[in-house]
């Protein structure tokens, strides 16, 4: 239900996807197979969506006339959108007072088929957890590229898949940060096999080469697409053209076809340089930073090789960093560490911002 | 892994400044600190991170960072980093490797590589075989290339100086570890007189010292003749109170307490903190507690069930979590057994409102050792 009476002010939350919404897996299908840099799985899985009302749960309160129940405070809300008049004319419920209330959440529960995708190793200072909101658009990202490849690949309707992320702890290593894994699920109950399918490891890698244009004419055009002009020019995040659809649109803030390209080659190679000279981030980068920079009342320069801006007054310099550089400095990459030390050498202030920050927030 | 057995206190011939601001703690830890058995405990990751940033500005003030350029200095100080990790780490404790795979794994490394790389490249070779150092040139400065240590004439006190700049009269000592501020410790301050002693006693006049911290904070206290002359009595005088403690009991010459006991190695090995610690110590000298084990659960995370004798935290049932099994069974062993008394060592204190009280494995420095009791 939408509650457009609401004049609750933004928040500044812009990746806030309604938990109502967002498909959850308990545990994975089986044991993970490990292939190149990811791990894949599959098979038959229960999917959930739970709405808890925002974690209150709903209180069910029953009527006294048949075995029906009502959330009070939902009929009152529906009950305030309706104009006056009509509001006057409607009779609310008469609640049974011998029967206790009963406290809710409500879920949708399917069992279906299931691919599971993790990636076992990120670089030294590379962080993919789903708790920042960078690495969680990273995943989303990577989820969706592979939803439209797969719809591709399988000649199938985007929305015969569902896409959602896990979050994972590594309990060999009790301390260090979660990770996450995608879902991808046949959104037919009981499932058609899609997911099944392209969770066999060979076949899931065959998808990822797909992504990056490595498996034929189809797959060139797929990839070189987004990374061509005009949508690279175009579109500094994501745009219906290549990972927006009606369907996660709860989303679209979040989601990056670069991140989801830096994925894929990361899901395929450990080594992979997830940095700001892939093409397709500098080109972003070279049209951005200037503008970015000249906004915040900052000099562009550059520090270490990263773009940085520099604030001469404050003796401040902001640094330019990959989405997916970790900020926190035990994990600093080399080039984010160089920065640093040269900022600190100089006697400056240094700030580090994300790429993804820069575009989505330009003036902050 | 069993508690190592203490090092025998030998007389030491001369002082180091660090040695001398250990004997003002505690003799005990100073005998340590000395010991060439020092790998039998593992090492702080900072420490090795530290040693590796010294040795890089070491060779760069021995004129092997010498490329034109700013940016291949700066590849050759990382690269002296990256040899030097490489060689401590292969031959740290096997704890610590067992929570890091490799060094480059080891929190803040890259950091400290860029910061000791950044410094290393800013030491300039100038013509007449003296090299210089400076803030990008803009106070830079001759100073005295150091082969070897300094020593008193005597001969009891020794000590290297990072930077030492007879033009301005100044020694710098730079600091890797991550403690920032304007302020300087009385340690330091103690360690910048002896360096200035040092110096007067090899005909170099000190008049200034000079603190250079990680983020390259710089403090500068003045230095007087008498103030250098002084500590290096004290010096002096803190080597033969060591000297006069030889061949005592490890146990017998420690001076646990919450103020000397903050940092140290020992805590392991050292009875005397173990019978004197109390909890009001912990906010000082971190978590370490004693006790009985009375089971462990998990797979590859585990937990310790035990009663708390003693130590920092409270006494009583207790669990310690978040062990990884690894850091358990590295060396062979297996997991503690019921009716083993353990010491774990910088332990986080969770929660004590709950029965078992609840402590928390720290990645970096918690470590369980096994005091060697026949187990039920």
């Amino acid at each position: 239900m939408t509650w457009w009476a609401a004049e609750a002010e933004y928040n500044g939350s812009f990746e806030f996807t309604p938990r109502a919404l967002r498909a959850r897996m308990g545990h994975a299908p089986g044991t993970a197979t490990q292939r190149l840099n990811f791990e894949v799985d599959q098979g038959p899985a229960r999917i959930h969506r739970v709405n808890d009302n925002g974690g209150d749960d709903f209180l069910f309160q029953k009527i006294s006339v048949g075995d029906i129940w009502i959330v009070d405070q939902a009929f009152q809300r529906a009950l305030a959108d309706l104009p006056a008049d009509r509001q006057r004319a409607i009779r609310g419920p008469q609640y049974d007072a011998s029967a206790a209330p009963l406290t809710r959440a409500l879920a949708s529960i399917a069992s279906t088929d299931v691919l599971v995708a993790g990636i076992k190793r990120a670089p030294v200072g590379v962080t993919l957890n789903p708790a920042m909101p960078e690495a969680r658009a990273a995943w989303y990202s990577f989820g969706f590229l592979v939803r439209r490849a797969a719809a591709v690949v399988l000649d199938v309707a985007e929305s015969e898949l569902d896409v959602g992320i896990q979050p994972i702890m590594d309990m060999r290593t009790p301390f260090a940060p979660p990770s996450a894994r995608i879902f991808i699920s046949d959104s037919l109950e009981n499932g058609a096999g899609y997911s099944t399918y392209l969770g066999e490891p060979a076949e899931f890698e065959r998808l990822l080469r797909f992504m990056l244009g490595q498996t034929g004419t189809n797959s060139a055009l797929f990839h070189d697409f987004l990374i061509n002009n005009p949508h690279e020019h175009e579109c500094s995040s994501s745009c219906h053209r290549c990972l927006r659809d009606y369907g996660n649109m709860a989303y679209h803030p979040l989601l990056d076809w670069r991140l989801a390209l830096d994925m894929v080659r990361l899901a395929l190679d450990p080594a992979a340089a997830i940095d700001l000279t892939q093409p397709y981030w500098s080109t972003l980068v070279q049209r951005t930073a200037p503008a970015y920079f000249q906004g915040l009342n900052y000099s562009a320069t550059t520090l270490a090789g990263l773009p940085a801006g520099f604030d001469a007054g404050a003796g401040e310099v902001l640094i330019l960093i990959h989405p997916l550089w970790d900020p926190d400095q035990t994990n600093f990459r080399p080039e984010v560490a160089s920065a640093v030390a040269r900022a600190e050498a100089r006697g400056w202030r240094w700030k580090l911002r994300t790429v993804f920050h820069a575009v989505r927030f330009p003036y902050e | 892994m069993i508690v190592p057995l203490t090092p025998a206190i030998r007389e030491l011939d001369r002082i180091s400044p660090t040695t001398y601001e250990a004997i003002l703690k505690c003799i005990a830890r100073a005998a340590w600190l000395v010991s060439s058995d020092n790998q039998l405990l593992p090492s702080h990751p900072g420490a090795l991170l530290g040693t590796a940033v010294h040795f890089v500005l070491e060779r760069a003030r021995s004129g092997d960072v010498k490329a034109n350029s700013e940016d291949q200095r700066l590849l050759e100080g990382g690269s002296l980093f990256d040899e030097k990790m490489e060689e401590l780490f292969a031959g740290a404790h096997p704890l610590l490797r067992a929570k890091f795979e490799n060094q480059q794994l080891l929190p803040f490394y890259n950091l400290y590589r860029a910061r000791a790389a950044q410094m290393a490249a800013e030491f300039v070779r100038a013509p007449g075989g003296q090299a210089s150092i400076g803030r990008t040139g803009s106070d830079a400065a001759t100073h005295t290339k150091i082969e070897k240590p300094l020593a008193s004439r005597d001969g009891k006190i020794v000590g290297r100086p990072d930077v030492l700049d007879p033009a301005n009269a100044t020694v710098v000592d730079t600091k890797t570890g991550r403690i920032s501020g304007t302020t300087m410790t009385d340690g330091e301050i103690r360690q910048l007189r002896l360096y200035a002693f040092l110096a007067a006693e090899n005909g170099i006049e000190i008049r200034r010292g000079v603190i250079e911290r990680a983020d390259r904070t710089r403090m500068e206290v003045p230095i007087s003749i008498s103030e250098g002359a002084e500590e290096g009595r004290l010096a002096v005088a803190a080597l033969e109170k060591y000297n006069q403690q030889a061949g005592k009991p490890f146990s017998d010459i420690a001076a646990p307490s919450a103020e000397n006991c903050r940092f140290c190695p020992c805590i392991a090995i050292c009875d005397a903190f173990w019978a004197k610690a109390t909890q009001e110590w912990a906010s000082q000298c971190g978590t370490h507690i004693e006790g009985e084990v009375e089971s462990t659960e998990g797979d590859m995370l585990v937990s310790i069930y035990l009663k708390v004798a003693r130590g920092t935290g409270p006494n009583g049932s207790a669990v310690v979590t978040r062990l990884s099994r690894m850091w358990l069974t590295f060396d062979g062993s297996g997991l503690p057994k019921p009716g083993q008394t353990i010491r774990v060592t910088d332990a986080t204190y969770v929660d004590g409102t709950m029965s078992p009280a609840i402590f928390r494995a720290d990645r970096i420095a918690t470590a369980v050792w096994t005091l060697g009791e026949t187990p039920r």
